[in-house]
């Protein structure tokens, strides 16, 4: 590329001051030791493969333990095949396990962790963490981040987190169990003082006394070991309400809590980065569609995940010290136990958590929805229809979205005026959603569509979308959400968005990114294959959960055969269940395909693609620094099917000629003045 | 080999249609009996909106697999560039507006009439003058893991209810597991909770509504099926006009075994059947008090109050209820246990 302005144009990206401590050598070279180029890096692009790679591990850690679940529903009170005959030991000192049952405390443990990982330690992290991260500097054209310490930091301080949650697992007790949304009193309930357990205590000092009668050498080593200041205070976390709301729930909490601390991190700094560190002529509207999802989910993130981290202390402290913010005045009764009195309010805890929760419902799906604008533009060789109604539906949604976390509370006992307020703000909110899927048909209609897997799983995207966006109306309907609140069809709404949206959104992605995240292509028969069998395994274990909400199928029930009504159904929950199974084998493809093309995968030149925005300038994995020059924008992200261009296309970069700016959607860059000053 | 996708999109999403079509017709795999009035309505509702979902979830399936079917690269030259019109995107954010706002202008009447009844009157705003007194009291107290229904024996006045809810009346029938009202009657539950967060969920009557600890929630509806009279010649229950078990559950994780919160509503014809029933209840209640005096008083899980008369599910106790061996021994002794056996065919 022959670029006039290359030599004048002066650095951009990160400013020098925060660029000075980072890495050991000037600004042309990276650090070259180990430790500050693969584990401490600074570079947002290591720091980007790091999220991917953890959010990985706990992909797999959070679908084996869905697979258990499943395990459950579909065949109760059964013994964990396999698991048992091969560990029988471990299967037994599960953490109150039934020998080889899985007992209905494991259960509930199973799915509040399934939860907890997929949502918190791989959703987000890889949205946020992994494609923010490698794509934000990438396609504004900067060097890095605004504050690439701060972005280490942010990948760093979610390893406590990573520690907290799966030593949760080991406690007393087993990890949380009280639903990813740990409502009080059930997650909050704690004991004022240490039970005295009269009866207990007589019958542990008389098994010592026997004991000692018969051997008084083996007194020494049977008789109750003092506890230790750590198990002491571990002790006192146990709860009345339930065995894993005890220490598990504390580390849940601490869990979520780092994992919060590293989100605000990243949003901040990608909310600097976005702002400040663009390309002379990047304009904010001619910003790729991934970009302005990440910026508007780091706005998100900056402003409820605070909210969402106070609730967190606060019932860290109800657990730990004896606050009472979740404990209503007249205290609680746990058989013939009682809490003590309170003064705060259960329902407190549903209107903090939601208020975060409901936008971190959009910080998982809109950049999914950016990436896969980004993708079907550049594989249906045609402009994004509607640039900035997709961009003004986005900032609608984000907006809308802090108004209407109340829909999660209709039945919970909130005023049910207050309910009909949130009803009218939740049907407001499918309006943008409705106009993205049009404007994404419309894009594809009259393409020229080139199937590749992440075309496909960014189309497969679109076409589930639908359903989950749909399926989200009836339970914005207060009326009808009396009956379909807390059943299955929550349950198929919620993967439905979760998975076969945000997930083949991700799927997209790396498919989509990975040539210039690792300069090679990822092999695309598997990733065909994968697709193909994933979409139909997915349907079939999420689309049958519908009929099951509708027959009044409660969620998070351990044995549904005991219900007269449920029963009938049992056939579907089998069915569901062996469909997750082969769907968690086909994943096996997928990570093949991964691993193998990381390191023999096909070598991709710098734009596999032929796509226009910036980062398919940079070489393939982009260097320290990402770009050889300072690369200047003239144009938007999506100038396909230009018939009087090269490849029948513009690349943002390209200089504009007279001829193709008639094309243009947008002038000649207005800041390049911006370049003279 | 370019147009399998598109058969493949369109293979997946007439198979999802085709189960919920298949669903419909299948017994048990659909909506379950509509026994209350606002059953009718919520059912109305849902098909309503259904049918919308089902009008853009066709069409924009249809659009995707035809563009699939035609708009692949084979395809000779480039994608046409077209894009951006303020016509189309008008258009398509006022039909799907038009839409949402009626359904959100049929739901609220809806909502209106089944919750914000029995809603203190100091609020102007929406508090339903038009509400008729209760014809029926019921005090639904839940804890881990189980629901006491508590049924005052006279009828309690209206200004007497709040007062009630807090401390009860020592002649009161108290319940587990057994909501007994009569076809047609107005009914008011009083939600409490001792411990946790429970869902109060009936999905035959469509009634949903969570337990708050330290709250007490009013709840309205009526009846407008009936599956149980009372015999009085058996002094048992034996099947009515429908013959069905309609089952109560919890639909808030309260622990463990939340699953096993299991009642049962029974639908009277009318409100002698239910006195009847009410009547021979007491009785039982108070022989089995008299019986118990002598007996061990160790069971009381709620001191100060009045025995509690367990005639649970024999399945169920089957099933281990066996946290609370009290309740299965005390069980035996109420006469409708039998009952709720023939209630089952």
């Amino acid at each position: 590329m022959s670029d006039p302005l290359k030599s004048t144009a002066p650095t951009n990206g990160a400013d020098d001051s925060s660029h000075a401590g980072h890495g050991l050598s000037g600004h042309d070279h990276g650090p070259t030791g180990f430790f500050s180029r693969f584990v401490f890096s600074l570079d947002h692009k290591t720091i980007g493969i790091q999220f991917l790679f953890s959010g990985l591990i706990f992909w797999l850690l959070g679908g084996l333990l869905a697979l258990g679940v499943r395990l459950q529903l579909g065949w109760p009170n059964q013994a964990m095949p396999l698991f048992a005959q091969w560990f029988p030991q471990l299967a037994e000192s599960i953490p109150s396990s039934w020998g080889t049952r899985m007992s209905p405390e494991f259960y509930t443990m199973l799915f509040t962790m399934h939860a907890t990982v997929m949502i918190f330690f791989v959703i987000v992290p890889w949205l946020g963490g992994a494609f923010g991260n490698f794509l934000i500097p990438l396609m504004i054209g900067a060097k890095d981040m605004a504050f690439p310490r701060l972005n280490m930091l942010s990948y760093w301080v979610l390893w406590p987190g990573f520690v907290f949650l799966i030593a949760s697992f080991f406690v007393d007790g087993g990890a949380a169990g009280s639903g990813w949304t740990a409502y009080p009193t059930l997650s909050s309930a704690a004991q004022p003082e240490p039970v005295a357990d009269a009866g207990w205590d007589a019958a542990k000092k008389a098994t010592a006394e026997q004991n000692a009668e018969k051997s008084p050498e083996k007194k020494a080593a049977d008789a109750p070991k003092e506890p230790g200041l750590v198990e002491k205070i571990m002790k006192r976390w146990d709860s009345p309400a339930a065995g894993q709301s005890g220490q598990g729930q504390v580390f849940w909490l601490l869990a979520l809590i780092f994992s919060g601390i590293s989100s605000m991190m990243g949003s901040v700094n990608y909310i600097t980065t976005i702002l400040n560190c663009r390309a002379p002529g990047m304009t904010l509207m001619r910003m790729p569609l991934t970009v302005w999802g990440m910026f508007i989910t780091a706005v998100l993130q900056a402003l409820a995940l605070p909210v969402l981290t106070v609730a967190l202390f606060m019932q860290l402290l109800d657990k730990t010290v004896g606050t009472v913010f979740f404990l209503p005045p007249a205290g609680l009764s746990f058989g013939n136990w009682h809490t003590g009195t309170g003064g705060g309010q259960p329902l407190l805890w549903q209107h903090l958590f939601w208020f975060y929760s409901h936008p971190a419902v959009y910080i998982m799906i809109l950049p999914a929805m950016g990436m896969v604008s980004d993708v079907l533009a550049a594989f249906c060789r045609k402009p994004l229809f509607g640039y900035k109604p997709m961009v003004f539906s986005m900032i609608a949604i984000a907006g809308l979205g802090f108004i209407v976390w109340g829909h999660h509370m209709f039945q919970s006992g909130m005023d049910p005026r207050m309910g009909s307020a949130f009803m009218v703000a939740t049907m407001l909110i499918a309006l943008p959603s409705a106009i993205k899927t049009f404007n994404w048909l419309a894009t594809v209609w009259g393409s020229r569509i080139v199937f590749t897997s992440a075309s496909l799983n960014a189309l497969a995207f679109v076409s589930m979308f639908v359903i989950g966006g749909l399926s989200g109306i009836f339970m914005a309907s207060t009326p009808v959400d009396i009956y379909i609140h807390d059943t299955y069809f929550i349950v198929a709404h919620i993967h439905y968005v979760l998975f076969l949206s945000s997930t083949f959104g991700i799927f997209a992605g790396i498919y989509y990114w990975f040539p210039k995240m690792f300069g090679r292509m990822m092999s695309e028969p598997l990733g065909q294959i994968h697709f193909f069998l994933t979409f139909i395994l997915a349907n079939a274990t999420f689309f049958p959960m519908h009929i099951l909400g509708i027959a009044g199928h409660p969620r998070r029930y351990y044995d549904p055969t005991l219900y007269d009504f449920l029963r009938p159904l049992q056939p579907l929950n089998q069915f569901m269940s062996i469909s997750a199974f082969l769907m968690g084998l086909v994943q096996i493809i997928f990570l093949v395909n991964f691993f193998w093309s990381l390191f023999f995968g096909k070598r991709s030149g710098n734009d596999p693609w032929s796509a226009n925005t910036l980062e398919w300038q940079a070489p393939s994995p982009p260097p320290h620094g990402n770009f050889e020059a300072t690369p200047i924008v003239y144009h938007g992200p999506y100038e396909y099917g230009m018939a009087d261009a090269p490849e029948g296309r513009v690349a943002q970069t390209d200089l504009p000629t007279g001829s193709l700016t008639a094309h243009s959607t947008l002038a000649a860059p207005s800041s390049l003045d911006r370049i003279d000053s | 080999m370019h147009r399998f996708w598109s058969l493949l999109f369109a293979t997946v999403n007439l198979a999802c249609l085709g189960l919920v079509v298949a669903a419909y017709f299948t017994t048990d795999w659909w909506l379950p009996d509509a026994a209350s009035t606002q059953a009718v309505q919520i059912d109305w509702l849902f098909y309503f909106i259904g049918g919308l979902c089902a009008f853009f979830y066709v069409a924009t399936q249809l659009i995707l697999v035809v563009a699939l079917w035609r708009f692949s690269s084979n395809r000779a030259g480039l994608a046409n560039p077209v894009h951006g019109s303020h016509v189309v995107e008008i258009l398509w954010t006022v039909g799907p507006l038009a839409g949402l706002v009626v359904i959100t202008a049929v739901s609220f009447p809806v909502w209106k009439s089944t919750k914000y009844q029995g809603l203190p009157a100091s609020f102007p705003i929406g508090s339903d003058a038009k509400a008729s007194d209760p014809d029926q009291v019921i005090l639904v107290t839940a804890r881990q893991w189980d629901w006491h229904f508590r049924y005052p024996v006279a009828t309690i006045a209206v200004n007497e209810i709040r007062h009630w809810s807090e401390d009860g009346n020592p002649t009161d029938i108290v319940l587990a597991d057994e909501l007994h009202v009569w076809k047609g009657a107005q009914v008011q539950l009083l939600l409490k909770t001792t411990d946790v967060i429970h869902s109060f969920f009936v999905p035959a009557l469509r009634v949903k509504q969570d337990t708050l600890p330290g709250k007490t929630i009013p709840v309205r509806f009526e009846p407008r099926l009936s599956n149980v009279r009372f015999d009085p010649q058996k002094g048992t229950l034996v099947p009515g006009e429908q013959p069905k078990t309609w089952e109560l559950v919890c639909a808030e994780l309260c622990g463990g075994n939340h699953y096993r919160m299991r009642g049962k509503v029974f639908v009277h014809p009318d409100k002698a059947s239910f006195l009847a029933w009410l009547e021979n209840a007491r009785q039982k209640s108070r022989a089995r008090a008299a019986t118990e005096t002598t007996g061990n008083s160790s069971r009381s899980a709620m001191p100060g109050r009045p025995a509690i008369a367990v005639a649970d599910a024999a399945p169920q106790s089957a099933r281990g209820r066996t946290s609370d061996p009290v309740e299965n021994e005390s069980g035996s002794s109420i006469g409708n246990q039998t009952a709720e056996d023939s209630a089952n065919p």
